[in-house]
């Protein structure tokens, strides 16, 4: 049986060797476009997800309070939902802090008398409130408070991003809606041609009695191969391409690993879909 | 216990041409039946009945314990395993060699090739097809077609073996000669049921029994025909 599979399933491609060719290219083409985007938008979303872990609120401190109300403010603040912990954050630190980051401004700092940057507290948020809707929430909150002169969260550049990682990955699931289809259907119609041309053989083997999965199977493996064999070019030219990307567009790209397995996986899914459709059809 | 029961069968087209009408008849183990009547007569209908290519409109066909009502459609191919069918146009596939269109058969229902190439060799050689074994079917005349059919046919062992004109397109040597080898596959118990429209072959053949066809009725069944 099994040599009998592996040589109907030879014959049917040979059949209609340059339809297969040309479902094989199809394939490659738009599982790689698909590629891209998903690419693209699993880096937006990882950056996303990086920018949201280190994601803080800044509370600055208007410089006129006394001591025991700055405490009283540490733990009203400690109260609202979504604070994980909170820093506070003296002059000196502020100053240390921005001598760090800019050492060529830190001339410029000798000109003030005293240390020019506000206390403020620094809180982190537990990971559920990290979203960009409860941050500007919390933020409104926190900045009637009295004694808070200024709040900054960075939420605004958050939600851009979300949104743009949103974007991003409704545009590869609309792809993949698309290319499913699109493969789908030359798929379908190699497959349809390959059994028009061996629709005697079909009739034969119904005839002498083999069943209808022993019939159907070399067909099926055509199709699943075409779309695997594109689902594995275009996991190979990513690949590639991301590798080369140093040379390429003089930085080095991230790697994905889990992309190029799941290309293939969807190539052959689409391919096996796509010829059990189209065998139904045809002989049902 | 009959091999093939029809119980008042009927085939529709088009709800409205009978290609069968009130068809009953059965046919036992060993026995050779041509189904005789002009073309059109629905010889070719009855025999699709038989191998279940058609089902009937109305009315029941019973073959080897199987119910044209009750079986499965997954059934259905284990029955034609236990059924050869010849055509008039062989229905070689013309992509392999005589062995190969032979040994398919078996390859198809899981035995291993080199089981299915000895059985498919064993029953050329038996058809004296042994030294063609590697031609292609466009390097065969009609006759020799026709045998590489028949060795298809019977390398399964059937119970039943259907012949649709199986002379139809071979010269009157051939022709003679298929008829032999029919009737030799029905001395070893095979029940053969040959279609056709030739009359003259009914003189051929000793034993045997005869049902007319006309119109898709059957108008005659003589168990022992004598002309």
């Amino acid at each position: 049986m099994r040599n009998f599979i592996l040589s109907e399933t030879l014959g049917a491609y040979k059949s209609a060797k340059g339809m297969a060719w040309i479902s094989i290219a199809v394939s490659f083409v738009l599982i790689l476009i698909f590629g891209v985007s998903l690419y693209l938008s699993s880096t937006v979303y990882n950056i996303f997800q990086i920018e949201k872990k280190n994601i803080e609120i800044d509370v600055y401190i208007k410089g006129d309070i006394p001591e025991p109300f700055k405490n009283r403010l540490y733990e009203i603040i400690k109260q609202f939902a979504g604070v994980e912990d909170i820093d506070f954050i003296s002059k000196e630190d502020a100053l240390k802090v921005f001598s760090q980051r800019y050492p060529q401004y830190s001339d410029i700092l000798g000109v003030f008398s005293e240390v020019p940057f506000p206390e403020s507290y620094v809180i982190q948020l537990t990971p559920y409130w990290k979203r960009p809707d409860l941050i500007r929430h919390l933020v409104t909150e926190i900045s009637v408070l009295p004694g808070v002169d200024e709040v900054y969260a960075g939420s605004d550049w958050i939600a851009k991003l979300s949104r743009i990682s949103m974007l991003f990955i409704g545009i590869s699931l609309i792809l993949l809606v698309g290319l499913f289809l699109a493969i789908s259907y030359v798929i379908y119609q190699t497959i349809r041609l390959i059994i028009n041309a061996r629709k005697e053989l079909i009739e034969i083997l119904d005839l002498v009695g083999a069943t209808k999965s022993t019939i159907e199977i070399p067909y099926l493996i055509n199709g699943t191969i075409y779309g695997f064999l594109g689902g594995l070019f275009a996991a190979i030219v990513l690949k590639l391409v991301i590798m080369g990307s140093k040379s390429l567009f003089f930085f080095k790209l991230p790697e994905y690993g889990v992309i190029y397995p799941l290309l293939v996986v969807i190539g052959l899914v689409v391919g096996l879909v796509a010829s059990y459709l189209s065998f139904e059809e045809i002989l049902p | 216990m009959s091999y093939i029961t029809f119980e008042k069968v009927s085939k529709v087209y088009q709800n409205r041409w009978f290609a069968l009408e009130d068809v009953s008849f059965e046919i036992d183990k060993g026995e050779f039946v041509f189904i005789i009547g002009p073309t059109g007569a629905g010889k070719t209908t009855l025999l699709s009945h038989i191998y279940l290519k058609e089902f009937p409109s109305s009315g029941e066909v019973q073959i080897l314990g199987y119910s044209s009502k009750t079986i499965k459609r997954h059934e259905v191919p284990f029955l034609r395993r236990k059924i050869g069918v010849i055509f008039q146009d062989f229905k070689l596939l013309h992509d392999r060699n005589v062995l190969k269109n032979v040994t398919i058969a078996l390859e198809v229902t899981g035995v291993p090739s080199g089981v299915a190439r000895e059985r498919a060799i064993e029953i050329l050689r038996e058809l004296g097809m042994a030294d063609k074994i590697s031609k292609m079917p466009n390097e065969l005349s009609g006759g020799e077609g026709q045998k590489v059919a028949i060795a298809r046919a019977l390398v399964r062992e059937p119970f039943i073996l259907l012949a649709d004109e199986p002379t139809g397109n071979i010269d009157p040597d051939s022709a003679d000669e298929i008829l032999n080898i029919l009737k030799r596959v029905n001395d070893r118990g095979t029940t053969v049921i040959v279609a056709t429209h030739n009359y003259a072959f009914l003189d051929k053949v000793v034993r045997k029994r005869v049902i007319s066809l006309q119109a898709g009725k059957v108008i005659k069944d003589e168990k022992f025909y004598i002309k």
